[in-house]
């Protein structure tokens, strides 16, 4: 997992929420990587933080959030050091990102056509006409019909598949080198999703782009990525191949997190439930922040476990797998 | 391009014609806007006031209210019914029309007769109007009428080919007159400007050209006056009266209209609609009663505090240029231990309880002087309830003596005492069409003679010698209770050379500018 | 789209019917023209013959029905105390009120719309706080003492500024405009500025809070995403999507403006129709008060039929039906 061929590399990425009621630690201590053309599975409960860590990506966090601490290497360069116009010139193209609901992502009140030609004009200074072309060509990419036509209709006059294709196909325009999903398929009808979500692949494998898919869907994580990454309460608690993961997961968070899949094998039986909630982010408990619901916590675990190698691709944050 | 350069050369063009010759221009900042330049259609101050520039009468006033010649010469009356009136010649009107008895006659009979006109009351009491020759009109009237001559003052005389050519409604925008000024232009709502009449038979005006605007709001019709934007202002604010006094450019003038304030009780009916008596009878009958009313209230404070010493205190019914005044009548001052022990003497020692009714949009501070008028009474025992409503509301009530007390104000117009004892001393009497405003219904067979009299007896110093009896009758039964005549005051720059006048009009003939 | 125009104008003279009625009956009720329309010392005769001559001596319907009857030829009657023909006042002071009306709006626009996009985008900064407190003092200030104020600022003392009327005007298409002459801008100025000033607070208060909701939209994230410059993200994007309740606001208070600068004209003795009409009602001037509200519910038609169109062009979602 090193190399030349890594693209992307967080180091310790921290972005914290300093609201009214105190401060909410949501990405606190990242670490990972990414090699090109790698889809990597983001996946953990709502407000784990895997979205503001995809947001901290492109450093397009929101006030009263900052991202307080880290590295964020892409290509060789520290996002987190660029100024906002180099950032910009890279979101988008070299950066790009998808969002969960097609029906809000779109500008509801601006065409198709103009909304994906606005980006080809800043990024590649195409003149309208050839942007139009251009724009009509990413549209039959993603499977739109009538591709010229449809770029004067506005995002209502589109289904909502359809939509997220026309998002992708935004995001897609430059051959980026990162695309992150945040959740791009969960608004959508179950037919649909697959739909997309083999579009999306087949879109990054064509342009070797790297996709991180966030979600909280293991058994698409299962069936489109590389790698999957598992974050709880703000940090990283396993990271491996799929392979390693799905079938030897270390951490019981992620262990409940795959007995939770309805499996194929397991078609019967009742579906396994990870008692208790996520800890308040506002004043988490020092420790394992996992500890008040893990089945097998014990004394040591009042003290943070940092994510260790557990075997070959292979990484967890858990003192009880730690040790052999 | 060169089109945005020829838009812009336009509009620099219209700014140069925009700035007007200024010579002699005076400036006269307007409470209130004239209405209709057609002088018959509605009698109020500021329409009679332009129109009385644009129009002479057969006779006029003077600053002082006294009759002086107007269009005629001069006039008589051989007999009780008879006038004759000898009109002046080589006067023309401003289309340049030759002014006759022609002119007069028409202007008398269109005054009676057009449909909407409200002045059909000055003209009631003529019979006939004949031309003896064109410069020579007869007047009979029906009966003896001794204030003809003041009623010829309201009746402004128009051209009669004028008025037949343009057609009646044309009249309220199209004026033509023999006066000092004609209408240049009336842009309604922000100004309406005069220019002189040169060939005016008294000579020409000295101030060339007037513009009247109307500044409806008190403080920036002021405003206008000391940013010099006007010369003159009519109705001046009282609490921006120091204001003005203080500053060395300016002059406040000020004199007593026609009008006084006063208070009507009723006095027919044994019950008083609004009246809460101890006894079940009407209080207000009994003379001590009004008499106690008349000391317990301090008109002087309500002078004072309310009116922003804007008012005098009145002696009798009308103010003292009104023709019929009593000079002998004093005022007796506010007397509250005199007040009750009328009271008590009265049989009410504890007062009685009883509604004034006021307008609370006709009259300045109507309102609050009920008030005070209400809280003065209350020491003296009577417990009064002020029912403050708009006019709209209260003149219909009044009308039907729908009323114990109320509180409202009489002009004398012309101004002659005879103006007061028949609409409001004599007796209510619907067929003679007299004491249509007598809203107490007072009744007095003594004072009805007087009045009778004074309005048919054709001798000035006789009626005079009525009038004042009349008057004196008045006060001795308490009939009205007079509290204060109202002040009118105007601000002027002291380029602005002129002589308030009594009857509130703004003759521009008479001013100059330094 | 011309089945809309003509829906709406139907519905407009439903409306105007109704309120016609309605005013006819309030002014039938609150008193009798009469007394405002003679002297106070007039005789019992006078008073019955103006009244026969005015028809008010008929009963409620019969008045009414006459009243309809010629406006339905276009006769709105003469009015009362000016002897002219109702409309033609209304309509000789129309172009004021509308030109002061207008100028306040566009005065409103181009200072309540940057100042609210400004806050919104920069809520931190010293100039949002400013632009906030001034906002508030705005809306709470009394038009009236405001307008007083400036007179006495830039008229009395400074002397930089007429303080009343309306100055030169020019000929325009046969109306007569002051904004055309230089004198006529001077005296516009402080009236259209008091009239603004509540409708810049409120310009600024609405589109602010619009704008701080739409900064929070998914859009708005992806815009950025696409490496949009913030400029483009605020001015264009964002900026249309909060124009439909700006657009609604302003054709509201453009309506109230027209029908309320009653207050600033009178200060300022600018010859609108709202000086007229406050007279009109309080003589019973009946044709004048009727004709008013024909002319006034006219430009409210007008003005929602532009923001409709307005909407439709703003917001594809809109279709006018």
């Amino acid at each position: 997992m090193s190399g030349a061929d890594v693209i992307l590399e967080i180091k310790g990425l921290k972005t914290h929420f300093f609201t009214r009621r105190g401060v909410v630690k949501a990405v606190d201590g990242v670490d990972f990587s990414l090699r090109r053309g790698e889809v990597m599975g983001l996946v953990g409960e709502s407000g784990a933080g895997k979205s503001i860590t995809g947001f901290s990506i492109l450093r397009l966090i929101d006030e009263p959030g900052r991202i307080v601490d880290g590295e964020v290497i892409f290509e060789g360069r520290d996002l987190l050091t660029v100024p906002e116009a180099e950032m910009r010139r890279l979101r988008g193209d070299r950066l790009a990102m998808v969002f969960q609901d097609p029906q809000t992502s779109l500008d509801p009140v601006f065409t198709v056509g103009s909304q994906i030609v606005e980006s080809l004009v800043f990024h590649q200074s195409l003149s309208p006409s050839q942007a139009g072309s251009r724009a009509a060509e990413l549209l039959r990419a993603v499977g739109i019909p009538d591709a010229e036509k449809r770029l004067a209709a506005y995002p209502h006059q589109f289904s909502g598949g359809m939509r997220q294709r026309v998002v992708v196909a935004i995001a897609m325009a430059q051959n980026p080198a990162l695309l992150v999903a945040d959740e791009p398929t969960t608004a959508l009808d179950v037919t649909i999703q697959a739909q997309v979500l083999t579009l999306m692949r087949r879109l990054v494998r064509n342009h070797g782009t790297a996709m991180i898919l966030i979600t909280h869907n293991m058994a698409l994580v299962g069936q489109f990525c590389d790698s999957i990454a598992v974050m709880y309460a703000g940090q990283l608690i396993e990271h491996g191949t799929k392979e390693k993961v799905i079938r030897d997961p270390q951490h019981p968070y992620t262990q409940g997190l795959i007995r939770s899949i309805p499996g194929r094998q397991e078609r019967c039986r009742r579906l396994d439930q990870i008692p208790g909630m996520m800890p308040n982010l506002i004043d988490l408990p020092p420790g394992c922040p996992f500890r008040p619901r893990c089945p097998s916590a014990g004394g040591d675990c009042v003290q943070r476990p940092l994510l260790r190698p557990v075997g070959l691709d292979h990484q967890a944050a858990c003192w009880r797998r730690n040790r052999p | 391009m060169k089109s945005a350069m020829k838009t812009l050369l336009l509009i620099l063009a219209w700014t140069m014609i925009a700035s007007p010759a200024l010579a002699q221009t005076m400036i006269h900042g307007a409470a209130s806007e004239p209405r209709a330049l057609d002088p018959y259609f509605y009698a109020e101050t500021p329409t009679n006031s332009i129109n009385y520039n644009i129009y002479d009468a057969l006779v006029w006033y003077d600053h002082d209210a006294k009759l002086i010649p107007g269009l005629a010469e001069k006039w008589e009356n051989p007999d009780a019914l008879t006038w004759l009136f000898y009109l002046r010649k080589g006067v023309k009107f401003h289309d340049g029309s030759d002014f006759t008895a022609e002119d007069v006659v028409f202007s008398i009979e269109r005054c009676g007769s057009w449909a909407r006109s409200g002045f059909k009351d000055s003209v009631r009491d003529i019979a006939k109007v004949e031309i003896i020759d064109p410069y020579k009109v007869k007047i009979t009237t029906k009966a003896p009428f001794a204030i003809l001559p003041d009623m010829m003052v309201r009746v402004m005389i128009m051209s009669k080919a004028h008025v037949q050519k343009t057609g009646d409604d044309a009249q309220a925008t199209n004026p033509v007159g023999t006066g000092a000024y004609k209408l240049k232009e009336w842009i309604k709502g922000d100004h309406l400007t005069l220019t002189a009449n040169a060939a005016y038979w008294r000579g020409a005006p000295r101030i060339e050209t007037v513009n009247l605007r109307p500044l409806t709001n008190d403080a920036t019709r002021t405003a206008a006056l000391i940013s010099s934007e006007v010369h003159l202002i009519d109705d001046v604010p009282a609490r921006d009266l120091d204001r003005l006094n203080k500053d060395d450019r300016l002059e406040v003038t000020s004199k007593p209209g026609n009008r006084t304030m006063m208070l009507y009780l009723d006095q027919a009916r044994q019950n008083s609609p609004k009246v809460d008596s101890p006894t079940g009878k009407n209080p207000l009958q009994d003379v001590r009663v009004r008499r106690a009313i008349h000391l317990g209230i301090n008109v002087e404070a309500i002078i004072k505090h309310i009116m922003n010493g804007v008012g005098e205190p009145a002696t009798q019914t009308y103010p003292r240029f009104i023709y019929g005044y009593d000079s002998s009548i004093t005022r007796p001052g506010h007397n509250l231990q005199k007040a009750k022990e009328l009271l008590k003497e009265a049989g009410y020692p504890n007062g009685f309880g009883i509604t004034l009714d006021a307008t609370n949009d006709r009259y300045p501070n109507d309102e609050q002087v009920a008030q005070a008028i209400a809280a003065d009474l209350s020491k003296i025992g009577i417990k009064v309830k002020v029912n403050a409503i708009p006019k709209n509301n209260f003149f219909p009530m009044a009308d039907k003596a729908d009323v114990s007390m109320a509180f409202a104000g009489w002009a004398c117009n012309p101004p002659d005492a005879i103006r007061f004892l028949l609409p409001l001393a004599h007796t209510y009497d619907q067929k003679l069409g007299a004491g249509r405003y007598n809203y107490g219904r007072y009744s007095n067979p003594k004072v009805d003679a007087l009045a009778q009299e004074a309005s048919t007896n054709m001798d000035p110093k006789k009626r005079l010698e009525i009038m004042s009896t009349a008057s004196r009758l008045l006060m001795e039964d308490m009939a009205f209770v007079p509290l204060f005549n109202l002040v009118n005051v105007f601000a002027k720059s002291k380029k602005l050379d002129w002589v308030q006048r009594i009857d509130q009009y703004t003759w521009y003939f008479d001013m100059a500018l330094k | 789209m011309f089945a809309f125009i003509l829906r709406r104008i139907y519905q407009s003279v439903l409306v105007l019917f109704c309120v016609s009625l309605v005013v006819f009956a309030i002014l039938y009720l609150s008193g009798d023209p009469i007394q405002m329309l003679l002297p106070a010392d007039a005789s019992q005769e006078q008073i019955d013959e103006m009244r026969r001559h005015l028809g008010l001596d008929e009963p409620f319907w019969a008045q009414y029905l006459s009243f309809l009857r010629n406006a339905l030829q276009g006769d709105m009657g003469r009015s009362f105390t000016f002897n002219q023909p109702a409309v033609k006042l209304i309509l000789e002071r129309a172009p004021a009120t509308l030109e002061l009306a207008v100028s306040a709006m566009i005065l409103a626009i181009l200072l309540g719309i940057p100042a609210g996009l400004f806050a919104a985008v920069k809520p931190k900064s010293w100039l949002t706080q400013i632009i906030m407190s001034g906002s508030l003092f705005g809306i709470s200030l009394p038009v009236f003492w405001m307008g007083i104020m400036l007179i006495m600022v830039f008229s009395v003392f400074l002397g930089w500024l007429p303080s009343s009327g309306r100055g030169q005007t020019a000929s325009f298409g046969g109306i007569q405009l002051g904004f055309l002459t230089w004198d006529g801008c001077k005296h516009l100025l402080m009236p259209a500025f008091t009239l603004a000033i509540h409708q810049v607070a409120m310009i600024v208060r609405l589109v602010r809070a619009g704008m701080m909701e739409v900064m929070l939209q998914d859009y708005i994230k992806f815009l950025r995403a696409k490496g949009l410059s913030e400029r483009r993200v605020v001015l264009v994007h964002a900026l249309k999507n909060i124009m439909i309740p700006v657009v609604t606001i302003i054709g509201l208070q453009t309506g109230y403006t027209i029908a309320f600068a009653i207050v600033t004209e009178s200060i300022f003795a600018w010859p609108g129709m709202g000086k007229l009409v406050i007279d009109a009602i309080h003589s019973l001037d009946r044709p004048v008060i009727l004709a008013y509200l024909l002319v006034v519910a006219l430009m409210f038609v007008f003005i929602n039929f532009m923001v409709d169109l307005t909407y439709s062009f703003l917001d594809p979602r809109i279709r006018l039906k």
